[in-house]
């Protein structure tokens, strides 16, 4: 559990140097207990999670109200599932994101056939207010700390897995979108993301 | 095939389509070098929210959250070895008899029924003896299967979810979960044969007469996959031979479908 680092490629339980407002134990802890039928936990899970559970849905679907309902969807998933989280495989946030950006990729993919994203993003892009409670609670240390490691990407790696993460893109949209050739847009995002992942001293 | 390696980072970020996607999960069950990667590679893409300006949730998710979550038993934890096969539950949780006998395999759109919506007219109904469909759970990420299974494994444990059994020529079968509740099917695909190259299986979902593109199954092996679209309604399932991509339309004359039963 506190091993501090796992010789081969590993995950780490515990990442001190990247843990959020909560510490991963926390969220851990949270998950545990949530997983024996604690609504009170799965509460104070929501708390610590939900801003960035919802602003994730909102980056990635964009409309607010359907991100509303990805996020719902998400969060019953998390709580179905948690007994099933496993701290050897990996950190309760990546956890959790994961979960929730899939189904945030797939609801903007089916959503596709029916209605252009762009409109939908032009329709809906109020610019939703800022909460200032949640920007401090987020953009400290932590977020500056990525936003530079994401500055060491080359140009390229960084659109790449920016398109792939908040743009829900395939790597062969993608690559399109780029002009690269087709089957180059993968390595760029996996690049990338070895390199944020160095950087940032997570995961290995 | 080499190759497959170099999906990690795209999958890792669901940059992968619904066939890759698949291929790629068949890899990561024997290639623990690729499940650590993808491992780390996702606590490295869970950070990049944090580069970007957050919002909060709206007040309104929290109520609808905690009111949902009071309806649903957390599942219980895998349990290693001897994990109880996930049994697809029918109506009410008897694994038994869903294994509905065949259903009438008929052209879409009341057309012509030639080549293989033909020979599929002869599939034998086997007695199947009970719908227990398999490993379900534990593909792709071992330790942490269900996050690549999760629409997949909702469907399946949804309260209403209804399972059929479909036999189709030459052995083959299909196992068809709706949750109407959810408005999500998912259908397993066992013994399809193989494909031309740059032909694909793609799925469809019948609304009255109107056949809707509802993703790919992956060619030439066993696999479960949800499909995509609305199946609240939907009347029937298809399955064609499309060339790579999918068709805007069916390819009719490759049909084969599965009609579902009513609410």
């Amino acid at each position: 559990m506190t091993e501090p680092r796992q010789s081969v490629a590993g995950v780490s339980p515990e990442t001190p140097a990247t843990a959020p407002a909560d510490s991963h134990a926390e969220l851990a802890e949270h998950l545990q207990r949530s997983a024996r039928g604690d609504q009170q936990a799965f509460g104070r899970l929501y708390e610590a999670m939900s801003a960035r559970v919802y602003g994730l849905a909102v980056r990635v679907v964009r409309d607010p109200a359907q991100a509303e309902e990805v996020a719902q969807e998400a969060f019953l998933e998390i709580w179905r599932m948690a007994g099933r989280f496993d701290p050897e495989r990996g950190s309760p946030l990546a956890w959790m994101l994961t979960i929730v950006h899939r189904k945030a990729v797939d609801r903007v993919r089916s959503a596709e056939a029916a209605t252009r994203r762009d409109t939908s993003y032009h329709q809906h892009n109020q610019p939703v207010a800022h909460d200032a409670t949640a920007e401090a609670a987020h953009a400290g240390l932590e977020a500056r700390r990525v936003r530079a490691a994401l500055n060491t990407l080359t140009p390229v790696q960084r659109e790449a897995l920016e398109l792939a993460y908040f743009g829900g893109y395939t790597h062969t949209e993608v690559a399109s979108l780029l002009g690269l050739p087709v089957g180059t847009a993968k390595t760029r995002i996996r690049d990338g993301l070895i390199r944020l992942r160095d950087t940032m001293g997570v995961g290995g | 095939m080499s190759d497959i390696h170099a999906l990690s980072g795209a999958y890792a970020v669901d940059a992968l389509d619904d066939v890759e996607r698949a291929g790629f999960e068949r890899h990561l069950a024997t290639c623990p070098t690729c499940r650590d990667e993808v491992a780390s590679l996702e606590e490295a893409a869970s950070l990049l929210i944090e580069s970007a300006s957050p919002l909060s949730a709206p007040d309104t998710l929290r109520e609808r959250v905690m009111a949902e979550i009071a309806l649903f038993r957390p599942l219980p934890p895998l349990t290693g070895q001897a994990a109880p096969a996930p049994v697809v539950r029918g109506d009410h949780g008897h694994a038994a008899p869903e294994a509905r006998d065949l259903a009438p395999v008929v052209p879409l759109r009341r057309r012509r029924v030639p080549a293989l919506a033909a020979a599929a007219a002869v599939v034998a109904a086997l007695g199947l003896g009970a719908t227990v469909v398999q490993p379900l759970v534990d593909r792709g990420r071992d330790g942490q299967p269900v996050i690549t299974e999760s629409g997949v494994q909702r469907v399946l444990q949804a309260p209403d979810a209804r399972t059929q059994t479909y036999t189709i020529k030459g052995g083959a079968r299909a196992v068809v979960t709706v949750s109407r509740e959810l408005g999500q099917a998912v259908l397993r695909a066992e013994g399809l044969g193989d494909l031309p190259p740059g032909m694909v299986y793609e799925l469809w979902l019948q609304h009255d007469e109107r056949m809707v593109a509802a993703g790919f199954l992956p060619a030439g092996a066993d696999a479960t996959v949800l499909l995509t679209g609305d199946a609240s309604t939907a009347t029937a399932i298809g399955i064609t031979t499309e060339p790579e991509g999918g068709s805007p339309q069916p390819s009719l004359d490759t049909a084969i479908r599965f009609p579902l039963t009513k609410v």
